[in-house]
């Protein structure tokens, strides 16, 4: 390294320090209008004093959820970004397999008009959708709850039954077989897909500081101009997407 | 004197919770006896990074145009791809883990969206058991050598073809006066049957791709959807797989797009089910990309509020020296 590194790396930290004091500079001119930027406060597992969820070692929550109170999470289970599941003055009990698709909300109430509360049960192998609002309800095992949907205080969604939907929900139809099946096999596709998304959220900052220098590396390779020449390149085995992400059956059903 | 304290108020806090505990138990439900969940000690309850923006799967990287704004809490995973002058707002989830998404150039994905792509669209959408036609009668007009139509009873008719595409016999349907019949649409009281023969309808891209200029409204559902050039997604709208909006329509918000649906070039539609509510005027069309470039311009003033690079790392600096971890 000798004298000449050193003095590379003294003068690196002088410019670094005289970037800092420029910042400084800045954020004084700005005054009144300046905005400091925390570290992210956003706690995942939060307790309520002596209500700690219980999560699942094989449970993938994504980071920006927020499980907070008294929530159980079974196994295989997977609980989207953004989902909000507030077990505060009631319990929470998802069992294993079960996906909460992004952006769900699932709580319980203390008042409610009839006077009950009621702990909201999601049983094993549900498929909740995006965006879904369950509040105080029931759901058994293998049932599924579409993109959107608001389950109120009490509801109870049997397995394989029956399709219901509009404002308010009224029966539609009865599933067929087909769709029941479907039904099963897309929650084991997505315990299959929450585990690539809980592998990729666990890395710490060294291995995705290491994959972004990698990719930058392979990123004048595009694809579509190599296919054009008939080039094909190998992407290195760590940069490949799991092969459990694919679905085994032929794709005849979505998701 | 503190560790008196420190012990009484560690007694105090378990006594409650095994109270606690033997309470559940007592009341358990089937649910709570039978699963054992085995927590894990090193589950990572909070990590100083938050939620990471671009979350990468195998070899998938999200792409963000240079002057795209995408807020600090938007999720964009797997194939996504955000184009120039886009932006995607508070909260949205772009989830492309198991098909791509696109976002066109100037379109907006506004607040707390979730955008997710359908590893294989259905492909055996039964549509119909028979196609129906409706036509009227027209000739050619012998003086102006033109197609024309022929104002006299029957106004109308309607013919089939059969799943094996024959062409069946024409029915004339009665009518008093000259009637015009635009699209319709399969609203209630209809069932679509499952039988041997159908036709089948090729599946639509089972990817979420949104062209440009679109405004998607807050807190929509899209789910392997092509919206077309030049559309508005009202707020709290829900498309489903396989829908198509064409260009300049507009879909209400609130409304519940079925899947496959397509919404034809230049109307509003809105309800759930979405049903046709009436063709929208030139000057509105003109409206829509106008909207979309407001939307461009409002993002921009979001966009200059962030510094190219965070400053966070001086707090985790900061935080470090304190609890004592090298830099």
């Amino acid at each position: 390294m000798g004298t000449l590194g050193r003095a590379i790396y003294t003068v690196g930290f002088w410019i670094r320090e005289t970037g800092q004091a420029m910042d400084r500079l800045g954020s004084r001119l700005q005054g009144n209008y300046y905005f400091k930027e925390q570290l992210s406060r956003h706690r995942t597992l939060m307790n309520i004093f002596d209500k700690a969820p219980v999560v699942d070692k094989d449970a993938f929550v994504a980071p920006s959820a927020s499980i907070t109170g008294d929530v159980q999470v079974g196994r295989g289970s997977s609980i989207w970004y953004g989902c909000v599941l507030r077990g505060d003055v009631n319990s929470i009990t998802i069992g294993s397999g079960t996906n909460i698709q992004d952006h769900s909300l699932v709580h319980v109430a203390k008042s409610n008009l009839s006077g009950k509360v009621l702990p909201t049960i999601i049983g094993d192998n549900v498929t909740v959708g995006h965006s879904a609002v369950l509040h105080g309800c029931t759901v058994e095992d293998e049932a599924f709850v579409g993109m959107g949907a608001t389950l109120l205080d009490g509801v109870v969604v049997e397995k394989n039954a029956m399709v219901w939907g509009g404002n308010p929900a009224k029966f539609l139809r009865k599933l067929t077989n087909e769709e029941m099946a479907f039904i099963s096999l897309s929650a084991t596709n997505y315990a299959n897909l929450a585990q690539a998304h809980a592998a990729e959220n666990a890395k710490p900052l060294d291995e995705t500081e290491v994959e972004k220098v990698m990719r930058k590396k392979f990123a004048r390779r595009d694809e579509e101009y190599d296919s054009m020449l008939g080039v094909v390149r190998e992407t290195p085995p760590e940069l490949n997407v799991p092969e459990s992400i694919v679905p085994d059956k032929s794709p005849k059903a979505s998701q | 004197m503190a560790t008196t304290l420190a012990r009484l108020s560690r007694k105090a806090l378990t006594t409650t919770s095994g109270h606690h505990h033997l309470l559940r138990r007592s009341i358990a439900t089937e649910s709570a006896a039978a699963a054992k969940i085995t927590d894990s000690p090193d589950r990572v309850k909070w990590d100083y990074r938050g939620q990471r923006r671009v979350i990468p799967l195998g070899q998938w990287l999200p792409k963000v145009a240079v002057d795209a704004y995408v807020a600090p809490n938007v999720v964009l995973a797997g194939q996504v791809t955000v184009c120039d002058g886009a932006s995607v707002w508070s909260g949205s989830v772009l989830r492309g883990d198991l098909n791509k998404i696109t976002v066109g150039f100037c379109s907006n994905v506004q607040e707390k969206c979730v955008l997710h792509a359908a590893w294989s669209s259905p492909t055996d959408i039964l549509v119909f058991y028979f196609i129906l036609c409706y036509g009227y009668k027209n000739h050619l007009d012998v003086r102006t050598k033109q197609q024309a139509f022929l104002l006299s009873s029957p106004y109308l008719k309607y013919f089939r073809y059969s799943p094996e595409g024959v062409k069946l016999d024409n029915v004339e349907i009665p009518l008093a006066e000259p009637t015009m019949m635009h699209d319709f649409a399969i609203t209630e009281n209809f069932q679509l049957k499952q039988s041997a023969t159908f036709i089948r309808i090729s599946g639509l891209p089972a990817e979420t791709s949104i062209e440009r200029f679109v405004t998607i409204g807050a807190y929509s559902l899209l789910r392997s959807c092509t919206i077309e050039p030049e559309c508005i997604i009202g707020q709290h709208s829900i498309l489903m797989e396989g829908s198509l909006v064409e260009t300049h329509s507009i879909v209400e918000a609130g409304s519940v797009v079925p899947p496959g649906r397509r919404i034809p070039t230049g109307e509003l539609w809105a309800g759930n089910p979405a049903r046709f509510v009436r063709t929208l005027t030139h000057e509105e069309t003109l409206e829509i990309p106008k909207l979309a470039v407001a939307i461009n311009d409002l993002s921009k003033s979001h966009f200059s509020e962030f510094l190219p690079y965070s400053t966070v790392y001086l707090e985790v600096e900061k935080m470090k020296k304190k609890l004592g971890i090298e830099l």
